[in-house]
């Protein structure tokens, strides 16, 4: 198996390879960078700089990801403006019918604003954590604009790469999600794009689960 | 500790008052699936046989979907006591409900011993979470199998220090499959992946592994005698998507090779299966039925995704007990049925699923609250998660479900049978979207002769192969069929329609005076009654 191994090449100090092959083998970076090649090229470094600070903390290293995750959390915020406290005269009217149906005081606690809104913000940050939106066009719940965006084969490597990341992985992991899903306090589409800021988290999992399974 | 000794308690008073609650009232009215239960359950306490005039038949034929009968055989006892009602209808589920959650305390006490809060957790959340509390609170014969489920699991991790339980368990499993059509699938599969896991301990005693199985095949031999009758098969035959991939549906022009098609199966098959593991469809959007879901509420409350994560995390690292062998092997295994099917994200079909991953949420809650170190913060954090979950369940299920969907669970029906019954006409029912007669049969208490004289005896010598249906036309004096303006507005009758069935002009143009009007619990009309007045709108037939 070991020699089996160095004949294809993939050695652990080949890492590098096995991220670029995974930001590259799929059929969402193409999607991105027919519509901007500054914004492919721009993900493609985040994805390279997130999985490099899985492998090893570097500061320069963080910093990069920082300011490319800053460009790509605006340039979202300024194609996609929609923040869940502008609610809509239909979403005002909802909020109004159904405080109806509730006795007296509760219909004010249970239907309100803020909650109408947190109730949006849940909305949109589920709607992203989703495997089938990834790997399968969101089928069997399909959207119009959905495409798949990795191939279902890839799924396992990504499922082994969650359970396999170690407490600084997830430390990682976790913090680039939040302020990743935060982005939909301000903003949210389903668009022909899809939740590209969560590219580089799905490429480098799956690029992690696949190391994983090889170096055992 | 000894408050456990009362916390415990609470958790299970607090799981049965959440069930039992209102049962009759919310969701408000029955869907036609539920009637079908308690009319057979009531036709076979009054003439032994169901509605059709079969003599205790192993599946029902009921509206053409041949459901499974423990259900509708063990709704007789209620119906029996507490008469045929909304309530003696649902209260089989909601004690099914009730008792998973105490079989569930005697499984975890197998594995942790004490009691203690290890254990507290995962009960908590099996009493309050919304999964559990929507499908206890409708007469679901998935939840009855689920209870089973969940007995044959206790007594499988029980064989393992006596192995003479292995044959319990296995007669357990094998009668959830008489319960729900997936535990067909899922049950076998989860018997022998246990025996196989633990083959070493159960090999040392090979006689129990043979009278096991022995019982699970003769448990099974109705169902295995009827496998190729159109009635046995006529759910996955529905249901499934190989035909369609076969027919080349899936490819751009139709056609499509062996290769291409085989790719499209495990495509399809992996869709459907990981949608029962999104964290989209557990925690926010659940399932597409509005039958089978409550407004604003998925499966699990949306903060369950932390603990679920940590519980995952949690027992992946740990050695492998029998609690968590069961565990896993329900969460892989329980999806495979649904997951053969073209419905998107069906919880009915996989709540042993649920169950397990629960469990496996509670286990997570414990890792949470561990990281917070002082005890009052601890106990205030666990409360305000109990209050936030109890408070989006009165929402969302007691108010928004039982007012905004009342039309769906049938509401309105019992207002038209108690119209219709007591009238002196002929009442035209124009319905073309449920089988309502059943639901007029099940609140009129209909004699269960009148429906199966409709049916003869070379019906009933192939009453498995009958699935062409169509539902019965007339009950008493309920005629259930679409309006033919020139013939009924010339009979003296009510008509009843929904809102759109008779518009405001036709009932002046065909001089119908208004009687009633039936509004759903959100103030929107459902339905209106209308009599006519044959001596002014009949219209002469042209000569």
């Amino acid at each position: 198996m070991e020699a089996f191994k160095e004949k294809l090449g993939i050695t652990v100090k080949n890492k590098w390879v096995v991220i670029v092959f995974f930001s590259l083998f799929n059929s969402w970076i193409w999607v991105i960078l027919m519509k901007s090649i500054l914004l492919a090229a721009i993900l493609f470094i985040c994805t390279l700089t997130l999985f490099s600070l899985m492998c090893f903390f570097n500061g320069r290293v963080l910093l990069l990801l920082s300011s490319c995750f800053l460009i790509t959390y605006l340039i979202y915020i300024k194609l996609f403006f929609n923040p869940i406290w502008e609610l809509s005269p239909t979403d005002i009217y909802k909020i109004n019918f159904q405080r109806t149906e509730y006795p007296k005081v509760l219909g004010s606690i249970f239907q309100n604003k803020a909650i109408y809104s947190l109730n949006l913000l849940k909305e949109r940050v589920f709607s992203v954590l989703d495997l089938n939106l990834y790997f399968f066009a969101s089928h069997p719940r399909e959207n119009h604009s959905d495409f798949e965006k990795y191939n279902f084969v890839l799924l396992p490597l990504f499922i082994f790469g969650i359970f396999t990341l170690t407490k600084r992985h997830l430390k990682i992991v976790c913090f680039y999600l939040l302020f990743a899903l935060s982005v939909y306090i301000f903003s949210f589409t389903s668009s022909e794009l899809g939740p590209f800021l969560f590219f580089p988290l799905t490429s480098a999992i799956t690029a992690k689960g696949f190391l994983t399974i090889w170096t055992r | 500790m000894k408050i456990y000794k009362f916390v415990f308690p609470a958790v299970i008073f607090l799981a049965a008052f959440l069930r039992v609650y209102q049962l009759d009232k919310i969701p408000a009215g029955i869907y036609v699936d539920e009637a079908s239960q308690g009319f057979n359950a009531y036709s076979l306490l009054l003439t032994s046989k169901d509605e059709y005039g079969k003599s205790f038949p192993i599946f029902f034929r009921s509206l053409g979907n041949y459901q499974a009968p423990l259900y509708t055989y063990i709704s007789t006892i209620p119906i029996h006591l507490l008469g045929l009602n909304i309530f003696s209808l649902r209260i089989l589920s909601a004690l099914g409900g009730i008792l998973m959650v105490c079989l569930s305390f005697f499984l975890l006490k197998k594995e942790y011993k004490i009691m203690d809060k290890k254990m507290l957790y995962p009960m908590l959340l099996l009493a309050i979470v919304p999964w559990s509390i929507l499908f206890s609170r409708g007469a679901f014969e998935a939840n009855l199998a689920l209870t089973l489920v969940v007995a044959g699991s206790y007594f499988l991790v029980t064989s393992l220090e006596k192995p003479l339980m292995l044959i319990l368990a296995s007669g357990i499993l094998a009668l959830s499959s008489y319960a729900y059509p997936s535990e067909r699938v899922f049950a076998p599969l989860l018997l022998m992946s246990f025996i196989f896991i633990y083959r070493r301990i159960f090999l040392k005693n090979t006689r129990y592994i043979f009278f096991s199985l022995a019982l699970f095949i003769f448990i099974l031999l109705p169902q295995l005698f009827l496998l190729t009758s159109s009635g046995a098969n006529a759910r996955i035959d529905n249901l499934n998507f190989f035909g369609e991939i076969m027919k080349g549906h899936y490819s751009h022009n139709g056609l499509i090779n062996s290769m291409e098609k085989l790719y499209f199966l495990v495509r399809e098959f992996f869709s459907q299966y990981s949608a029962y593991f999104s964290p989209k469809n557990l925690f926010f959007a659940s399932d597409p039925d509005p039958l089978r879901s409550i407004p604003h509420l998925s499966v699990f409350y949306w903060w369950m995704i932390i603990p679920l994560f940590l519980g995952f995390k949690d027992v992946i690292n740990k050695k492998k007990t029998p609690l968590i062998s069961v565990l896993f092997l329900t969460i892989f295994l329980s999806p495979i049925a649904a997951g053969i099917t073209k419905d998107p994200f069906s919880t009915l079909r996989t709540l042993p699923l649920f169950w397990a991953l629960t469990i496996l949420a509670g286990i997570g809650l414990n890792d949470l609250l561990a990281l917070v170190k002082k005890t009052s913060a601890r106990a205030t954090l666990l409360l305000g998660l109990v209050i936030i979950s109890l408070g989006s369940l009165y929402s969302s299920y007691f108010v928004l479900l039982r007012n905004e969907q009342a039309d769906t669970w049938g509401y309105g029906y019992k207002e038209i049978a108690s119209f219709a019954f007591t009238s002196d006409k002929a009442v035209l029912v124009d319905d073309p979207r449920w089988p309502s007669y059943i639901l007029f049969a099940f609140y009129g208490k209909v004699n269960p002769l009148i429906l199966q004289k409709q049916y003869n005896s070379v019906f009933l010598s192939d009453y498995y192969n009958q699935t062409k249906y169509s539902p019965t036309p007339r009950i008493e004096n309920i005629v259930i069929r679409p309006i033919y303006w020139r013939e009924d507005e010339c009979i003296d009758q009510y008509i009843v329609g929904r809102v759109l069935s008779v518009s405001q002009k036709q009932a002046r143009e065909h001089k119908l005076t208004e009687v009633k009007t039936i509004k759903s619990l959100d103030g929107e009309d459902i339905f209106k009654i209308y009599k006519t007045n044959p001596n002014v709108g009949c219209k002469p037939a042209p000569i």
